[in-house]
């Protein structure tokens, strides 16, 4: 091996990047040794790669970091985040707290479609005798309620008072709601000029002119526009919202198609239940089980399986394995359909070429022919169609989650 | 309806291979927590979490690149197994530094800082050279230097006729650099 031997077969990077053989390796440190120039190159060869790889590190760190600012949302990559995790963490509280406070609020709101004035009426202690003083007034004027009702909006004869901070935040949550077209809301005209002029605003129970949590005995019409009303709009359901959007999804995803399928005890591919002795292994997790059984032990199950049968559904040489595990659990079955509403699901593996997973089903479900059956994996989420276009969605990224029947 | 992530290993396998570097914000989530709860739990602290998963994912990005990785186990416990290392490596490194310190002639202080800073310099004049030098000559003493590709996948990213054609481009591309870094004095 001389110099000339060695420019030419790039032996300096070679020998730098743990690319020479034993042999070669051996011939070049021996004439390194005794050779300067080479020594010189090899130094100079070393500085330039070592630059390229910490160059390539630092570039691919800086990637890194811009792509989890970004995908977390953050403007500021990520880096030292002492401050930023308290800040999350403030956020993360906010957030609660403002679904707590939204949650009775909607709740209160929905409950008005049972026709219920949205205005709430707190009755103080003292309604009895103001009610009382009331009707003392009207006898003494002569007037009965039902002849003051045909000049006027019918009253009721309940007292009370506004809780007019309430009122407001209502009525300004209810017209948030109305921009979501989800509710239309009845705005409430204007009080009678009586009651306007007894504290009302010009809205009626705008609290310009009331002082917040004040006391006023006021009468509410009973079958009037007064009423301020929230009336529900034919809400989509979710299953109505969620179909075009489910079927858009399923039109994207990637098929897998059964492909084969086999019954743990032979090679049938009748798929009916059989006698397990699943309960005997109720003390172990799934993955103990598979554990045994790829081990060969006699707890596995292999000997004594709750596995009633195996389908494989495959796709671009990719596979899918399902085995169908009958269920102890009560099933809720969907009235319509006659199918189980949800399944229990483990997901052994999907690390490899191959998913695994258990499906825990009744047994009246699994006498559906696999070859029937088709799944489904769009994104994030994996669907099982099974004959007839029922639809389940699995959430694939949990070891143990539940196929929900989201489509009939 | 709960949506959670639903994710191959094999398909980012297949991205790294295909030189997809968008894959490795996904990656650094994806293992972040599983990480940085055994740095945590082993005298580090969140940036170091966060160090030793970035190398942790060169590491693998490379091994992926150069065809040492093959997927027999979790990726998981792959890069897992990497971290522990790192981290290993990392608080060794340390161990030895502060033994150091306490030995040391406090007299030469200054030493090691000047080393460091002759080293960032060097560091930034290669830095400079690199981006000298054409966006495609970078890209490819990348591929071949740090990424530890083979010239048939250089080619095959790069739209390259062949290997020969990308190894004759690398061969330019390098003397391009080396000239750089001399009008540089960095050689």
């Amino acid at each position: 091996m001389d110099c000339q031997h060695i420019q030419q077969n790039e032996f300096h990077e070679e020998y730098l990047l743990g690319r020479l053989s034993e042999s070669e390796k051996n011939e070049y440190e021996k004439h390194i040794e005794a050779c300067s120039s080479c020594r010189e190159e090899l130094a100079k060869q070393k500085t330039v790669i070592a630059g390229i790889q910490a160059v390539g590190q630092e570039e691919m760190k800086q990637q890194t970091r811009e792509q989890v600012g970004e995908l977390r949302g953050q403007r500021k990559p990520i880096g030292p985040r002492a401050d930023g995790s308290k800040w999350q963490m403030i956020l993360k509280i906010a957030a609660v707290l403002f679904i707590i406070a939204l949650v009775p609020s909607a709740i209160y709101y929905f409950q008005t479609d049972s026709g219920e004035p949205i205005v709430r009426l707190v009755k103080p202690e003292s309604v009895p005798d103001k009610k009382q003083s009331f009707a003392a007034e009207e006898s003494a004027r002569g007037e009965s309620p039902s002849k003051k009702g045909e000049e006027q909006p019918q009253l009721s004869p309940t007292v009370g008072t506004i809780d007019t901070e309430k009122i407001d935040s209502d009525r300004q949550h209810a017209d948030a709601i109305s921009e979501h077209d989800h509710l239309a809301i009845t705005s409430a005209p204007k009080m009678p000029s009586g009651e306007a002029a007894s504290g009302g605003s010009g809205r009626g129970y705008g609290p310009g002119k009331m002082d917040a949590n004040q006391e006023i005995p006021i009468s509410i019409p009973q079958e009037s526009a007064e009423t301020l009303t929230v009336q529900a709009q034919s809400i989509p359901t979710i299953h109505e919202t969620y179909k075009d959007e489910l079927l858009s999804k399923l039109s994207q995803g990637t098929r897998y198609q059964y492909a084969e399928s086999e019954n743990v005890k032979g090679k049938s591919t009748r798929f009916e239940s059989e006698e397990t002795t699943a309960r005997k292994y109720d003390a172990l997790t799934t993955q103990e089980l598979v554990r045994d059984y790829r081990a060969g032990k006699q707890t596995g199950v292999e000997k004594e399986t709750p596995i009633i049968s195996t389908a494989v559904f495959k796709s671009d040489q990719k596979l899918i394995t399902v085995n169908f595990v009958p269920s102890d659990r009560e099933l809720i079955l969907d009235q319509e359909s006659n199918l189980p509403q949800s399944f229990d699901v483990d997901i052994l593996e999907r690390d490899s070429m191959d998913w695994k997973m258990n499906w825990y089903v009744d047994r009246d479900f699994i006498q559906y022919d696999p070859s029937q059956m088709q799944i489904v994996i769009e994104g994030q989420t994996l669907y099982v169609i099974i004959p007839q276009n029922n639809v389940y969605e699995i959430a694939a990224g949990a070891d143990t989650t539940k196929a929900i029947l989201v489509e009939k | 309806m709960l949506k959670i992530e639903f994710f191959r290993e094999q398909d980012l396998i297949e991205r790294i291979q295909a030189n997809d570097h968008t894959v490795l914000g996904e990656i650094f989530i994806r293992y972040e927590k599983m990480v940085s709860t055994h740095i945590k739990t082993h005298g580090g602290n969140d940036a170091d979490a966060e160090d030793v998963l970035q190398e942790s994912i060169i590491v693998l990005w490379q091994n992926v690149c150069s065809g040492a990785f093959k997927l027999s186990s979790k990726l998981g416990t792959y890069l897992m197994g990497i971290a522990k290392n790192k981290w290993r490596e990392q608080l060794r490194k340390r161990r030895n530094l502060s033994s150091f310190e306490e030995s040391k002639d406090f007299s030469n202080d200054n030493a090691g800082s000047l080393d460091l800073i002759l080293k960032q310099e060097k560091m930034n004049h290669i830095h400079q050279a690199l981006n000298a030098i054409s966006p495609l000559c970078k890209q490819l003493l990348l591929l071949f230097y740090f990424e530890e590709r083979n010239l048939n996948d250089i080619a095959q990213i790069l739209r390259f006729a062949n290997a020969d054609v990308a190894k004759s481009k690398k061969y330019q591309c390098k003397k391009a650099l080396e000239k750089e870094l001399q009008k540089l004095r960095v050689i």
